[in-house]
């Protein structure tokens, strides 16, 4: 199937989707309850619908949630006929249904795997980097949301030292300010940040992330950067600025 | 990839012929049949018969047994052997809650290297035949969830001392998704972040702990996990934003299991 005609489910920045003619549904976003449905059959692996159905209603009786889930699933049908394959008690999303959460785990198993070669080190659009559902109050995308984001910061500093160390700073940079900037008092990801830019040979630039970072630690925690980022910029050559004071 | 037959149990069940695409349309009395051999290791038919059909005459519940092997047999020939009065899954079928206890053991098992240890954690989630209600999956449930979180927080602690903080972060987390108001995970989640240096991190899994087991079950954290951030917590918290990593509405054991429907 070419990839533009691919139905897609976005659900990092916000929910979407796209069918398979590759435009936007018309009209309004489609009804809360078949986005629910989309993103637990997106991130469970658990096809079952005496489950799907409890959990996405867990406050009503059993037939009542089954009822919703029959209803539901008609509503998406005439939304986005194909989107949902139902074999027997199993309920999945139909094989060709692109997932932008499962390109972001793709992405960070490629670039945090070792046997990973240089060519396989790319830094993810904007289109990765949103945050899975903001404002969903359910567990289990809360908690998905928490494991998606540590994921993701550290897939990004991981990558960013693996462009350093492969002599491409720019993009290590990219990849470590990505990072910074969803976390701004991540102290992984500053390291990160100043490896790179010391490699790209800005020396400046990386006092500059150091300072930011230890000012804001200061204000926000009263805590000072931890020896091995103070450590980073020690090495370098003589500063105006030694370490933390 | 194909493997010879699989039976998986963790995540729903499925059973395959060659470990490629599921067999469907198994009647549940036959998908009982092959969960229950692929949790014991070799019952007697006296046994299967009763646990699998405990409501009715013996007599019956061999019948059951007799004709739901049968179906078995023409489904995925091979799949079960029968010696003598035993019965057990064929060698070589592979089946994904043995593979979770043989993960289990060897993350628990110091003479085991870490480096033996690839199986993403990812890989080893998922609850048993979610959905099912008898007494003997729900007993294994409750087993086997605990044996992977245990597993999940000394694997988190070796990948610590091994200095790989960003999957010891990954081993936590997904010990604290299975049981949100469990401290020990929390606990490691914290050490792991202040093992990274991210101080803030730690701070915020810690408050948000701490938050919801105040929530959930009006009690404060252990003074040992108090300790871990003792020297900072005077201060203000870090910006509260959307981060909450424990969710509210979650009772105090097993809140995900009791959250399913009740009855098939």
């Amino acid at each position: 199937m070419a990839l533009a005609t691919t139905p897609s489910v976005r659900l990092l920045g916000g929910f979407a989707l796209r069918t398979a003619d590759g435009s936007s549904l018309p009209g309004p976003d489609p009804p809360r309850a078949v986005q629910r449905l989309l993103a637990r059959l997106a991130l469970s692996r658990c096809p079952d619908r005496d489950v799907l159905a409890g959990r996405l209603w867990p406050e009503v009786p059993e037939d009542r949630a089954h009822a919703n889930l029959r209803s539901t699933l008609w509503r998406l049908r005439q939304l986005a006929p194909g989107l949902v394959e139902g074999t027997g008690t199993a309920l999945v999303l139909a094989g060709g249904v692109r997932v932008d959460a499962h390109d972001l785990e793709a992405w960070a198993a490629r670039v945090t795997d070792p046997r990973t070669g240089d060519g396989g080190l790319t830094v993810p659009g904007p289109e990765l980097l949103g945050r899975l559902l903001p404002g969903w109050p359910e567990e289990w995308v809360v908690l998905e949301r928490e494991r998606l984001r540590q994921l993701r910061l550290h897939a990004l500093e991981l990558l960013a030292d693996r462009l350093t160390a492969a002599g491409r700073p720019g993009e290590a940079v990219r990849a470590a300010g990505a990072a910074v900037r969803e976390e701004p008092l991540r102290e992984s990801a500053h390291r990160s940040l100043v490896r790179a830019r010391l490699a790209a040979g800005d020396e400046e630039g990386a006092r500059r992330v150091y300072e930011r970072f230890r000012q804001l630690l200061a204000v926000s925690l009263g805590a000072a950067p931890s020896p091995s980022m103070t450590g980073l910029l020690a090495g370098a050559s003589s500063g105006s600025r030694g370490g933390p004071t | 990839m194909t493997t010879g037959p699989s039976v998986w149990l963790l995540d729903g069940f499925r059973v395959s012929p060659d470990g490629g695409p599921a067999v469907g349309g198994l009647p549940h009395g036959v998908q009982r049949v092959i969960a229950h051999l692929g949790l014991c290791r070799r019952p007697g038919r006296e046994a299967i018969a009763g646990q699998l059909w405990p409501d009715v005459p013996e007599a019956r519940a061999h019948g059951s047994l007799r004709s739901a092997l049968w179906r078995v047999q023409k489904a995925v020939p091979g799949l079960v052997e029968v010696t003598g009065d035993g019965l057990a899954l064929a060698r070589g079928v592979r089946v994904d809650v043995r593979e979770l206890v043989g993960w289990v053991h060897a993350v628990l098992d110091p003479a085991v290297p870490l480096a033996r240890i690839d199986r993403p954690v990812t890989a080893v989630a998922g609850d048993l035949l979610p959905g099912w209600y008898d007494d003997w999956v729900l007993l294994e449930r409750e087993r086997l969830c605990q044996l992977r979180m245990h597993a999940l927080e000394a694997l988190a602690d070796r990948l610590i001392r091994a200095g790989r903080h960003g999957e010891a972060v990954q081993a936590a987390y997904a010990a604290v998704r299975d049981e949100p108001l469990r401290e020990s995970a929390h606990r490691v989640l914290v050490r792991a972040h202040l093992a990274e240096g991210n101080l803030a991190e730690a701070i915020g899994a810690y408050v948000a702990f701490r938050d919801a087991l105040g929530r959930e079950l009006a009690v404060a954290p252990t003074a040992q996990m108090q300790a871990l951030v003792a020297p900072w917590c005077g201060r203000p918290a870090p910006p509260a934003r959307d981060r909450a990593a424990v969710p509210r509405a979650r009772t105090a054991t097993g809140g995900r299991r009791a959250a399913g429907v009740t009855a098939r």
